[in-house]
């Protein structure tokens, strides 16, 4: 052990700190070798109608959906640093095990948003993930699904 | 030495991420054409949503789709939005002591009558 071990031991804990708060992706990426469970359904693509779908529209009324799956990692992830860069990320030497389950997709939010309203066209669909993670260590990914049910 | 740069390691593991996050970011808007709004394009409107991330350790906001077309529909009654541009806006300080991210959203109100607006159709129907 030389005299810059400790340096570079404080260089690495510096770095480690740097990934820092990040606005970690969800869905988490897709199965790697450290995924020791995943049972997930994720949000692929949702062509959704458009105004012009509902021509005879009388009724406009704004409803809200959201599809959940939840992700625990050990050692905690190390996320995309939270704007722009990824410098810090290779650099760190740990893989991350995970475990994720739930279902984020489109369908469920979709259904949910219409649930009280079954023969209604959704419209207008803004989507966005909202994303809660502690510690990195858990991570909770919501697709969240906003438009206007046309009758 | 060897075992306080190992306790220092073991220090870091739990550093890799930051303490708490809770933000939206966008994920898809099938937003309107002017065909939508029979080719009737009102006033032009911007809104604005934002996620704010500070010392590494704490980012929180609400940067999706959703709130920036409410921030742009609050100026107006129209019921959505036509003819939409996106964009995001990113302000980084210091290796990113502080930074910011926006979504911004500009785009046209449908001119007269297009549709019913939403505030006639009576509650908020959220479930």
């Amino acid at each position: 052990m030389t005299r810059a071990a400790p340096a570079r031991a404080m260089l690495a804990g510096l770095l480690a700190g740097l990934a820092g708060c990040a606005a970690p992706t969800f869905p988490p990426p897709q199965q790697s070798a450290y995924t020791v469970a995943q049972l997930t359904r994720d949000s692929m693509a949702y062509r959704s109608a458009l105004p012009r779908d509902a021509p005879d529209r009388r009724v406009l009324t704004p409803v809200h959906g959201e599809a959940c799956a939840s992700a625990i990692f050990f050692p905690p992830s190390p996320p995309d640093p939270f704007f722009g860069s990824n410098l810090v990320e290779p650099y760190i030497p740990w893989p991350s095990f995970s475990a994720v389950f739930g279902d984020d997709g489109y369908a469920r939010a979709v259904a949910q948003a219409m649930r009280d309203m079954p023969d209604a066209r959704l419209i207008d669909v803004r989507a966005d993930v909202r994303t809660t993670s502690v510690l990195g260590i858990w991570v909770r990914g919501c697709v969240v699904v906003h438009g206007m049910a046309a009758r | 030495m060897l075992r306080s740069s190992l306790l220092l390691a073991a220090l870091a593991l739990p550093l890799t991420a930051c303490l708490y996050s809770n933000v939206s970011a966008p994920l898809s808007y099938g937003s309107a054409t002017p065909g939508d709004a029979n080719g009737n394009l009102g006033a032009q409107v911007t809104g604005k949503a934002c996620n704010v991330g500070i010392l590494w350790l704490v980012a929180v906001g609400d940067g999706g789709y959703e709130a920036a077309v409410k921030d742009a529909l609050s100026r107006t009654p129209a019921p959505f939005l036509v003819d939409v541009k996106a964009d995001t806006d990113y302000e980084n300080i210091l290796l990113g002591l502080y930074q910011k991210q926006c979504t911004r959203v500009t785009g046209r109100v449908p001119a007269g009558g297009a549709a019913p607006s939403p505030a006639a159709s009576g509650g908020d129907g959220k479930p």
